[in-house]
């Protein structure tokens, strides 16, 4: 059955961009939302396999909303949407429970290489 | 795989439109208002653009928006970074984005702004005192119009982004390992000079050769800061040297060990403490516990107490951000057990330093060497090329140095450790809490029955004692040496002169004198900018200096001194000096001051008036001074810190800065006293003595009673009067405190004298801060809040 | 975006929840600044803190008369420890649609919005601090 994802970024464009690749690579995007808050909101109805969280967003930021659903979910499996020059934001990220993370901009074989890794299917 | 772009540049212009819209709005209202939200949005928005942009691969608007996220953080670091010039800028640079994405709607490649770059780019190098960093950008073609290489991008476009940073390193490196050197050839969005000079950038269309970055050449302001703008941006992928792995030197042996009950590791970097032996399952995942339990159960060496593995690492070559993946396994690692050594240590490891990507380390972990395999196989760009069993080194016994009895290791008695400031920071706040219970002891102990007294006050004496010393010892931990950011201050006092074409002699004295590390740590960016105003608006040219009969090297004296339980730091030059009339008139042509508030303001505090956000005499705003922290961000900090700034200038003679600052924060000892309904502390340091007279009785000279107090005659001043408390009249006898201040000694009526305290002295904040005549404020046993008054202020302010 | 909702004496003020810290009952006595202007009620320790106390109604230049003290609003306000004197909190309330006040406005206002039918004066937290400050440093 293909892992089902959550897409979390604010900005549309770059939630169609990874929709995309994760189709590519034969994943099920299951839901999509473009804040902190919506995120953990989702997070709790959907239950993904995963989810890749953008960490500069309006409202709540992607390490907060990690840290809130990894309380809720210690299994979860949380992928930060970073770009370069956040290193330390990613760190934060990391120690709030997040698996890993991949680096904009974004190619779909990076992307699908972290995460079938992560989910431990290589 | 090749992503075809085209089919996002619709979303992509209407959505990078809005950001730059509502980035332009909220310039617009931060300039005006000033609030906080507007400048993390003004992030996101740059952020998001610069996100999209260059994963279309429009360069041009990937670098802009990368510069002007760079400047906004800086303003967000600092608020008073942003003036009008910047906004100005800023907007420009919103603009500029916008036409690039109408271009980009109109199927045109966006065009470069590389002279808007360059003004962004410098000023980013001003404001963060580095020069920006490389921006990545995919590549790949989103415009059907550019040509038809459109198809051919493959993994050579993520090399030559990384090449970008680096200074002719890994060209050929990437090259070969991408195996496409034809896509390669195209440059079309490999490399981005980190400074978007236009003399020495490669720009879009620059013959970059097979890996697609030539090393900026570009000379001037930024070319002293090429170093480090590549080093922050450096990854291991700039050194391959093939896979070997060779060179790796064994683990030593001499490794502090943990106690043997195994509770705690001594070594272990404070970050990893968290991970305790009790948990390392709950943090794993299903599969992982799995595997570990398996891994136990057919673990070599059947013992179910933790067991030690010397594990090497590599990161793989190719790996954006090393630091980050190093930090991911060292996170995973310590869930799974009790890190022992890491090298490089974790500070390293965080900041990408790992040369050759190597790490080696050894971990205390039941889980086995399984289990250690089964913690990493999920994480990408991460070799494990080894896990061992690690040879235990002899045990020894504690970390604290033995009383007596020689098995303590001979460097124990002087070592020392790196702690972290927040730490110190805990330890100062915890004391000071354990003074103030102390005192709240005492206060009970007072109504307690006599014959119960002797015992708790001795207890309680006792306490004090303990207490005090232990905050002498943490107030020592803190005390750091000036030249901590005094020795930066002679390359930047000749960068600055260099810039200016001005010659200059800074001599620093006394920057041995010690300070609280929170203060001093505050004070590295304001002395800067004083030394800056110094040298930049201070000193003249060496003509001017020639016509003025001064010698033709100007001259900057930063002393240090120390007095009583104040630092002095003194800025001086011998340059031009500021006019107080041109400071007057341009507070008052800028509506900060009526003409006639301006006509009453004495020559010193006309000085001050340089102070206020958007004053300046120079006649050109330079890109030294004009810009930065501004003379009200420093007299700011300087308040912060509970310190007192001064400026006195004659002209044609030079101008001195003078900070006073407290040493620490500090425990003093108070004389209380009480008028009307209220209490205050006087500084026993500043008490000659008390006596009781009668205030009727004493003789007058004009409205200004007189004590007499051994051969003198001695002004009287009324406390309550003084600090505007109302108080009842008196009659008879009744207390006077003698005091120093600044002319002379001066007495002053109180109704009662209540003791000594030694108390812990609070800084005053916000807005405390801005009355005179107030040294700080505590909180007594009692819980009751008491200010402590600066008596000559009290009676000059 | 939801407002802590409080009163001085009849008239209704909100706060962004975002801007305050907590809300404490006022000690029986405030010690007395110095050389204070009037609108500052004076300094109270809270657990070890030393906060100052200022009247909203004279800070909001209303119509003279001493607040009853029932209430301190603390500003979450980084460094600075201040606190607001009112005479009671209502609740946390959602407020929407904030329109400019009619009428002088001063920094420390943003705006009026509507609720319950009733009007709220709504304060803009950086600009009550800055109107603070303004007190201190215009009074002499």
């Amino acid at each position: 059955m293909a892992k089902r994802v959550l897409v979390v970024d604010d900005a549309i464009f770059m939630r169609n961009m990874i929709k995309d690749i994760f189709a590519s690579g034969g994943f099920e995007v299951v839901g999509e939302a473009a804040n902190g808050l919506e995120a953990v909101e989702k997070y709790k109805e959907l239950k993904p396999d995963l989810t890749t969280m953008d960490i500069v967003m309006p409202f709540k930021s992607g390490i907060e909303a990690t840290r809130e659903i990894i309380k809720a979910d210690s299994s979860a499996v949380v992928i930060m949407c970073s770009a370069l020059g956040q290193e330390s934001l990613v760190m934060e990220a990391i120690e709030a429970g997040a698996s890993d993370f991949i680096v904009k901009p974004f190619r779909a074989e990076d992307v699908l290489a972290v995460v079938k890794k992560v989910l431990g299917e290589t | 795989m090749t992503m075809d772009m085209s089919r996002y540049l619709g979303l992509f212009i209407s959505e990078a439109t809005d950001h730059l819209e509502a980035l332009g709005r909220d310039l617009v209202e931060l300039e005006r208002e000033g609030s906080s939200s507007a400048v993390d949005s003004m992030f996101r928005h740059a952020h998001s653009v610069k996100g999209m942009a260059s994963s279309m691969g429009f360069e041009p608007i990937a670098i802009l928006a990368h510069r002007v996220e760079d400047l906004v953080d800086a303003v967000r670091q600092d608020r008073g970074r942003l003036d009008r010039d910047l906004v100005d800028l800023l907007l420009t640079a919103a603009d500029t984005m916008l036409a690039q994405v109408r271009s980009v709607a109109e199927g045109k490649p966006p065009e470069d702004a590389s002279a808007l770059l360059t003004q962004l780019s410098q000023r980013v190098t001003v404001m963060t005192g580095h020069a920006p960093a490389a921006t990545r950008v995919a590549k790949v073609t989103a415009l059907k119009s550019e040509g038809g290489g459109s198809d051919s991008e493959e993994p050579g476009g993520e090399g030559s982004a990384s090449g970008g940073s680096g200074a002719g390193n890994s060209g050929t490196a990437q090259g070969g390992s991408s195996g496409t050197p034809g896509s390669s050839g195209t440059g079309g969005s490999g490399s981005s000079d980190p400074d978007g000079n236009p003399g020495g950038g490669p720009g879009p269309s620059g013959g970059g050769g097979a890996g697609g970055s030539a090393p900026p050449s570009g000379s001037g302001p930024s070319g002293a800061s090429h170093a480090s703008g590549a080093g922050g941006t450096a990854h291991p992928g700039l050194n391959i040297t093939g896979p070997s792995g060779a060179g790796l030197t064994l683990t030593p042996a001499h490794v502090a060990t943990p106690p043997p009950e195994g509770t705690h590791a001594t070594v272990v970097p404070l970050h990893g403490r968290r991970a305790t032996d009790a948990d390392p399952a709950q943090r794993l995942s299903p599969s992982d516990l799995a595997n570990s339990l398996k891994a136990a159960a057919s673990a070599p060496m059947p013992e179910p107490l933790a067991q030690r593995w010397a594990v090497r690492l590599r990161i793989a070559p190719t790996c954006q951000v090393p630091g980050v993946r190093a930090f991911l396994v060292h996170k995973r690692l310590t869930n799974l057990g009790t890190l022992v050594d890491l090298r490089p240590a974790l500070e390293e490891l965080k900041a990408g330093r790992i040369p050759d990507g190597n790490i080696q380390l050894e971990l205390e972990t039941p889980a086995g060497e399984a289990g250690i395999h089964a913690a990493l196989k999920n994480v990408a760009e991460v070799e494990v090329v080894s896990v061992k069993p690690a040879v235990a080194a002899p045990v020894v016994p504690t970390m604290v140095p033995v009383p007596d009895g020689g098995r303590a290791p001979a460097d124990t008695a002087s070592r020392t450790v790196r702690v972290r400031t927040e730490l110190l920071d805990y330890f100062l706040d915890t004391v000071g809490e354990l003074m103030l219970a102390t005192a709240r002891l005492r206060e009970v102990g007072k109504v307690l029955p006599e014959n119960t007294r002797p015992a708790l006050e001795e207890g309680v004496y006792r306490l004090h004692t303990l207490v005090k010393d232990l905050h002498d010892k943490v107030m020592t931990a803190r005390m750091t040496p000036l030249s901590l950011i005094t020795d930066r201050l002679p390359r930047a006092a000749r960068d600055i002169a260099r810039r200016k074409e001005r010659e200059v002699d800074l001599v620093i004295t006394g920057a041995e004198i010690e300070l609280d590390r929170a203060i001093l740590e505050e004070l590295a960016d304001p002395l800067l900018h004083l030394l800056r105003n110094c040298i930049d608006h201070g000193l003249e040219s060496p003509e001017d200096r020639a016509a003025a009969k001064k010698g033709v090297r100007g001259r900057v004296l930063v002393a240090v001194k120390r007095a009583r339980d104040r630092v002095i730091i003194e800025l001086e030059d011998d340059g031009r000096g500021m006019d107080p009339a041109k400071l007057k008139n341009a507070a008052v042509s800028r509506g900060l001051l009526s003409p006639e508030a301006a006509a009453r303001l004495t020559d010193r505090e006309a000085f001050m008036l340089s102070c206020l956000p958007g004053v300046s005499t120079a006649k050109d705003i330079t890109d030294i001074s004009g810009r930065g922290v501004g003379m009200d961000a420093v007299k700011r900090v300087v308040e912060n810190v509970g310190g007192t700034l001064e400026i006195d200038s004659e002209r044609g003679r030079g101008t001195r800065f003078t900070l006073r600052l407290p040493l620490t924060v500090a425990v003093v000892h108070l004389l209380l006293v009480e008028v009307g309904e209220e209490v205050f502390g006087l500084p026993i340091a500043k008490v000659v003595g008390a006596t009781e007279a009668d205030g009727e009785s004493l003789s007058r000279s004009r409205e200004t009673a007189l004590l007499p107090h051994g051969n003198s005659l001695l002004p009287v001043h009324s406390l309550d009067t003084l600090v505007g408390v109302p108080a009842p009249r008196k009659f008879g006898t009744q207390p006077f405190v003698v005091m120093d201040g600044d002319s002379g000694r001066v007495a002053l009526a109180v109704d009662r004298l209540l003791g000594q305290e030694e108390v812990v002295l609070k800084p005053l904040s916000r807005p405390l801060d801005l009355l005179p005549g107030l040294s700080g404020v505590t909180i007594l046993g009692s819980g009751r809040p008491v200010f402590i008054l600066d008596v000559p202020r009290l009676l000059t302010a | 975006m939801r407002h802590v909702i409080f009163r001085v004496e009849k008239e209704r003020y909100g706060l962004p929840l975002s801007a305050v810290r907590e809300v404490v009952v006022p000690p029986e006595r405030f010690t007395r600044v110095p050389r204070a202007p009037s609108a500052i009620t004076g300094v109270m320790n809270l657990r070890g803190r030393v906060v100052t106390v200022v009247e909203l109604r004279q800070l909001l230049s209303l119509p003279e008369g001493p607040t009853p003290p029932g209430r301190v609003v603390l500003l979450d306000r980084g460094r600075r420890d201040l606190g607001l004197l009112v005479t009671d909190v209502d609740g946390i309330e959602a407020v929407e649609r904030v329109s400019t006040a009619p009428g002088k406005l001063t920094p420390a206002i943003r705006g009026v919005a509507r609720l319950g039918g009733l009007g709220v004066t709504v304060l803009d937290p950086e600009g009550l601090d800055a109107a603070v400050v303004a007190l201190f440093t215009h009074s002499k």
